[in-house]
């Protein structure tokens, strides 16, 4: 048979071996994209990645096998699961739990194919969601990894990720995004090794045989192909794959829950949909739909039920149309394959092959559901509560919030997951503008009875040991005889020291006093938006009943470990873990070392004090003088120490520097350094807040400060839009005004912490040495020389400069808002005068808070922000103003929102008595200054205009969002 | 007593499931097309029972009539418009096509009547029992519940078994090609049975809405229900769709004993078990 040499069977094409090098190149770039891209779109490959293993196992499944399954998630949910328990439950690394969670997924296929494969064709289909819905509902009965409500990945376990440290190193990054960068490379290795081990699987005989059968079941047949075991191979191999990316993926999201890790939606309508786009029976078809996905998801996911029903309809009118799909398309084409896995047969004739292989007709596929949606139907048999706005979390955001909301009258239900608030002192540092907030709920005499006044807070020292000596002394809080003034000529209020654990249930006892409904022991399972509302699934862990409570909005309060902000898939900026951090809580008379020098913290600097924690050793304040809270850093890289009670106080003696004291150490607590804000705070009709969405060390005192000025932020125009008065765009003016504060005030927070490191650097301390080589370096800024005292100064300047945390009155009391709901009346914005940070500059233009003066009410004294808030706008004018009072009354009645004139000035019913308005309001007699229901101007004139109501009712209007 | 109690509330509850699962059957027997949809319609069918009494005040009895003759309509269209360009030798196009469907009947459903739970009533009979002595009682919803799949099936049984259009749907389901041969239009007898099978949707979701709450987010659940009874029961069999669902509405309502997340689960667990132990269902039809 010579003839027959003239023929051979070609396994590839030229343009194929051509494609292999470019996917070479492609790889190769991939690999070491790290060390180029950011890191958010390093998020964005990974999320690529992880579903084209999850669509090439389904094309595998279905294109090549003619297995149509829906119930792939079964095992994306399986590996999940399986990876979180040996991580979890058996301290297993990450890395190995994801090939054990795939090795399991390979095990429990099995026997689950025993059973679907009694069912043939679209049974099959179903048989394999009923499958997926029985792991379902036994994986939510596993009470150690959280039940029907799911659990999160310790921070330890993430952090012992392998390679974490020495991609640091590497990349120069931090070890959050270490990690990010690991699991993006294991999403390659998943991707690569899945398509190769497909693509060599296709050309082997099985891998024929499959497709065969496929294309011509009874041709193959009759040719004795046999497919059944193919079949068995393909399934489990499938099985695998999803269970390798499905413990991937979730400990990239380090929380799970039983309904999004089985979702039918996440994980096989939308693969469903790749495929069908990419084209089914193809190996190129899964990367171009995932792509093609991704982008889709991106542009359009905001329009929700539209977005998902355009899908649907994209997935059938590619079925009925181009059943091939888009590579399916180029192929008929071009006759081109990057992967081929037809053998042809070459020979003299037949220069160019004139047959393509058929390939399987059809598909379609789809997704369901809404984001951030769970299906919580199984009993019908539940509940629901209806409610205007609906809280999850009862800390300083979620508090406040419900105390507006109740104050003005807007019903609300607030749901905290735990028996009662805050447990232990947190926040305490509640600055002037919180207490305006406070003063106007009726709360602030409350609030300065429990508090430790200013006076007792500011004598903030830097010393070796509270016994020990005091290098330097720092007035703070406004306690310079300097900084005196500016503090109590900005505000009504004073500033003071009050631990959340007091605080919290004064706000939420007033909430409740007013309206509130709250529901302790009550966790927030999911949600789902629709044209009317937020749909929030809840469970109460008292009765282990879960039900739904209906709103029109929600309020996402539920904290650093939010798990509201990862379901809407809110855009976090930033890190989390920096530095570790432990509170100690003791008790201890301290008095004969403070009662000189009494203030909220005292700084300790010694060898290790720098460590972690927040740039030093801290013993604060919490109860004059015996009930105190250390905070002492460890170093983030080997985890929380998990220190006995005995180690701890022997911690905080080293920090007293006294070995004899008596303290009690009452609790103890591990913390990490956050540098993370979002950079949108809400989606749709959920709004978060707090530290939900601005995550930052206590440096500063910011943080539950920022939280209630969020609330009072959003409350008011949440009020206008329930009651019918105000456009819903003026809610997307919370996210301009608010985001950008968090932002700041992140940004500050970590600064401060590293204002401590040039002190250390001063003192000699960050060079080992035995103690008395330290105390030598300690001392040697004593002595009478040139060098000695270029080191004093030094220190000097170093203590100074702390007053960016301490007296940093611009950043509390200065924020200015642009957005929609300011409008400017064309002045340029006032100049700082001073530094901005430090000294708050009181001002009227439009977005700046109405600056504070004193005035005169029927004899009693009256701040202008007394005149401000509860819920209404006011009108400022003077004597010449009439014309605006009338302006005023007209607005009112025609955008049906209050707007309460006061005219300043003798005669008026406001009276200025010192005559501070006069010269602060920067109008003139007969100008007007618009004040909102947050005391933020919303709008100025600087003298009667033609026609005045015409401009005001513009403006009221252009504030509503209704024009 | 609590046994005998339990025992009564699952056949009733069964004869839910046999409406659930009757069109399904119906669907498949005629034209070898599983409706991934099927669940979703039912939900569409409540809700035209809800918009008729909600909007134009008609009582219940006369709004489920005339959601059935709209869903015989929507069934007629759609399978002459888009179904039937999905069916062919190849399973994949119709199982996607319904799901494309299932999704968008889903969302859309979503957007016009939000995520509320909702329910239909009939009135003061809603909380009407029948009292059987011994303490027992039978509700007189899932007592009607339970007549409605009787009766449905019995005319099933004589459409199919004892008429013309009858004798066509059992011709075009045992060879499509012969049949088309013999002069019956394959494309007509396909969408006059998705037409017919929808009105069993439209009385499935009258009682679905009637005996529970819904919203537009639960119908893949029910097409479960419906697709295990089916299952359970044999394929090709309206009979065995009914011992099906009872076996089901008991296996559920034994679960619930135990604990409410159990309801479900245990009738998954013992469809599974008949899956192993009978592959073709307790009663497959002979020759099929």
């Amino acid at each position: 048979m010579p003839e027959m040499s003239q023929y051979q069977v070609a396994k590839s094409t030229r343009a194929s071996t051509i494609a292999l090098l470019v996917l070479v190149v492609v790889i190769a770039t991939l690999v070491f994209a790290p060390a180029f891209v950011s890191r958010s779109l390093l998020q964005d490959l990974f999320f690529v990645l992880t579903m084209v293993v999850l669509a090439q196992c389904w094309n595998l499944l279905a294109g090549y096998g003619g297995l149509v399954s829906i119930g792939q998630q079964a095992y994306v949910g399986l590996g999940a699961y399986a990876g979180f328990g040996f991580a979890i439950l058996l301290g297993v690394n990450p890395l190995v739990a994801i090939l054990a969670a795939g090795a399991i997924g390979a095990l429990l296929s099995v026997p689950t194919a025993y059973i679907v494969f009694r069912l043939q064709g679209a049974y099959f289909a179903i048989g394999t969601w009923v499958a997926a819905e029985v792991y379902r509902l036994l994986f939510a009965q596993w009470k150690a990894l959280g039940g029907g409500t799911g659990t999160s990945l310790p921070s330890e376990v993430a952090r012992s990720v392998w390679g974490v440290g020495w991609v640091r190193e590497v990349f120069d990054v931090k070890s959050s995004a270490a990690r990010d960068i690991i699991s993006y490379w294991v999403a390659l290795l998943l991707a690569v090794i899945v398509i190769g081990a497909i693509y060599a699987f296709l050309r082997t005989r099985n891998g024929l045989a499959l497709s065969a059968i496929r294309d011509n079941p009874d041709a193959a047949e009759s040719i004795g192909v046999d497919t059944s075991r193919a079949k068995l191979a393909v399934y489990i191999f499938a099985a695998t794959g999803a269970a390798l990316a499905g413990a991937l993926i979730y400990f990239q999201k380090a929380s799970i829950t039983p309904q999004s890790a089985f979702s039918v939606i996440d994980w096989t309508a939308f693969v469903l949909f790749i495929v069908v786009i990419g084209g089914i029976g193809t190996l190129e078809g899964p990367i171009i739909g995932a792509l093609i996905l991704f982008a889709l998801q991106n542009w359009f996911a905001d329009y929700g039920t539209w977005y998902l029903m355009a899908l649907g309809a994209l997935a059938i009118a590619v079925m009925l149309v181009a059943p091939k799909g888009i590579w399916g398309w180029v192929q008929a084409k071009y006759d081109f394959s990057i992967f081929p896995t037809r053998r042809r047969l070459i020979g003299p004739d037949t220069p160019v092959p004139d047959y393509t292989q058929p390939v399987q007709e059809v598909k379609a596929p789809a997704p369901v559901g809404v984001s951030g949606a769970a299906l919580p139907n199984e009993v019908t048999t539940m509940f629901d509560i209806e409610t205007d706005v609906l809280i999850i979390g009862s800390g300083p955001a979620g508090g406040a919030s419900a105390a507006l909301l109740s104050s003005y009258g807007i019903p609300n239900i607030m749901i905290e997951k735990y028996g009662w608030l805050a447990n232990t002192p947190r926040a305490h540092i509640t600055n002037q503008r919180t207490m305006e907030v406070l003063r106007e709920l009726g709360i602030e005499e409350e609030a300065k009875e429990k508090s430790v006044p200013q006076e007792l807070m500011g004598n903030n020292v830097f010393c070796t040991s509270l016994a020990g000596e005091e290098i330097g002394r720092l007035l703070t809080w406004g306690n310079h005889p300097s900084r005196k003034a500016d503090y109590d000529l900005a505000s009504p209020c004073r500033i003071c020291d009050i631990p959340q654990t007091l605080l919290e249930p004064i706000i939420v006892g007033k909430a409740m006093e007013t309206g509130t409904v709250t529901r302790f022991k009550t966790e927030y399972v999911s949600h789902m938006q629709d044209a009317g509302g937020v749909v929030a699934t809840v469970r109460d862990r008292v009765a282990d009943q879960t039900y739904r409570i209906r709103a029109k909005y929600m309020i996402g309060a539920d904290g650093a470990r939010s798990i509201i902000t990862e379901q809407l898939g809110l855009p976090m900026e930033g890190e989390m873990g920096l530095e570790g951090s432990m509170n100690i809580e003791f008790t201890a008379d301290l008095g004969k070392y403070v009662a000189h020098r009494p203030s909220v913290l005292y700084w300790i600097f010694q060898p290790g004090s720098n460590i972690g924690g927040i740039g030093a050793g801290v013993i604060r304040m919490v109860r004059p003088w015996n009930k105190w809270l250390s905070i002492y850093g460890y170093d983030v890289k080997d985890g929380p120490p998990d220190l006995t009670t005995q180690e701890a106080a022997d911690i905080v003696r080293g920090l007293i520097g006294d070995q004899d004291i008596d303290v009690s150490v009452t609790k103890l607590s591990y913390w990490t350094v956050n540098n993370m804000v979002a950079s949108s705070y809400s989606k749709g009709r959920v709004f978060c807040m707090g530290d939900a969405v601005h995550r930052h060390p206590p440096t500063n005192g910011l943080g539950s400060n920022t939280s209630i000025q969020d609330a009072y932020n959003l409350c008011w125009k949440l009020k206008l839009v329930l009651e019918g008065k105000a456009d819903e765009s003026l809610l997307d003016t919370y996210n301009e005004e608010r985001q950008p504060v968090g932002r700041q005030i992140v940004t500050r927070a970590n600064k401060s912490i590293q204002d401590y490191a040039p002190i250390f650097e001063t003192l000699g301390l960050l060079q080992p040495g035995s103690p008395d080589d330290i105390k030598r370096r300690m001392d040697a800024r004593k002595e009478p020389t040139v060098e000695a005292d270029a080191r004093r100064k030094a220190l000097n300047k170093y203590f100074r400069h702390k007053s960016y945390e301490f007296n940093c009155h611009g950043v509390e009391m200065g924020q200015r808002y642009a957005s929609r709901a300011v409008v400017p009346d064309n002045t340029p914005e006032p100049e700082y005068a001073r530094d901005r940070e430090l000294y708050y500059h009181a001002t009227t233009w439009p977005g700046a808070r109405i600056p504070h003066v004193w005035l005169d009410v029927d004899q009693a004294k009256v701040s202008t922000l007394d005149l401000a808030g509860r819920g209404r706008f006011v009108l400022l004018t003077g004597v010449s103003g009439a014309g605006w009072v009338e302006a005023a009354a007209r607005a009112s009645a025609e955008t049906e929102v209050d707007v309460r004139a006061y005219q300043i000035g003798p005669g008026c019913e406001v009276n200025d008595t010192f005559g501070d308005w006069a010269m602060q309001s920067e109008v003139s007699d007969s100008g007007c200054v618009l004040v909102r229901p947050d005391g933020h101007v919303g709008w100025r004139a600087q003298s009667l205009s033609a026609e005045p109501t015409v401009d005001l009712t513009r403006v009221m209007q252009t504030i509503l969002g209704r024009r | 007593m609590f046994v005998l109690d339990t025992l009564i509330q699952g056949i009733l509850l069964g004869g839910l499931y046999a409406l659930f699962a009757t069109g399904l059957s119906l669907i498949f027997g005629v034209m070898r097309l599983v409706n991934l949809a099927h669940g979703d319609f039912m939900i569409v069918g409540a809700f035209a029972v809800l918009v008729l009494v909600e909007a134009l005040g008609l009582p219940i009895v006369f709004a489920a009539a005339l959601a059935g003759i709209a869903m015989f309509i929507l069934g007629y269209a759609l399978q002459r418009l888009l179904l039937n360009r999905a069916l062919g030798k190849d399973i994949l196009p119709p199982l996607l096509v319904t799901f494309g469907l299932s999704i968008i009947l889903q969302n859309g459903m979503l957007e016009t009547f939000s995520a509320d739970t909702r329910r239909l009533s009939f009135g003061p009979l809603s909380e009407a029992s029948i009292p059987l002595g011994g303490g027992l009682a039978a509700g007189v919803v899932p007592v009607l519940t339970f007549a409605s799949a009787v009766l449905v099936i019995l005319f099933l049984n004589w459409l199919f078994y004892r008429t013309e259009t009858g004798r066509a749907f059992r011709a075009t389901s045992d060879n499509p090609e012969i049949a088309q041969l013999m002069g019956i239009d394959n494309n007509r007898i396909f969408s006059l049975a998705m037409a017919l099978a929808l009105v069993v949707v439209a009385i499935a979701g009258l009682y679905l809405g009637t005996r529970a709450t819904f919203d537009p987010l639960i119908g893949p659940s029910r097409l479960i229900f419906a697709f295990e009874a089916v299952i359970i029961g044999g394929l090709g069999s309206f009979w065995g769709t009914l011992i099906g669902g009872i076996i089901l509405g008991l296996a559920q309502t034994a679960g619930a004993q135990v604990s409410p997340e159990w309801q479900t689960l245990s009738g998954h667990v013992v469809f599974l078990i008949v899956l192993v132990l009978r592959p073709r269902g307790l009663f497959p039809r002979s020759v099929d």
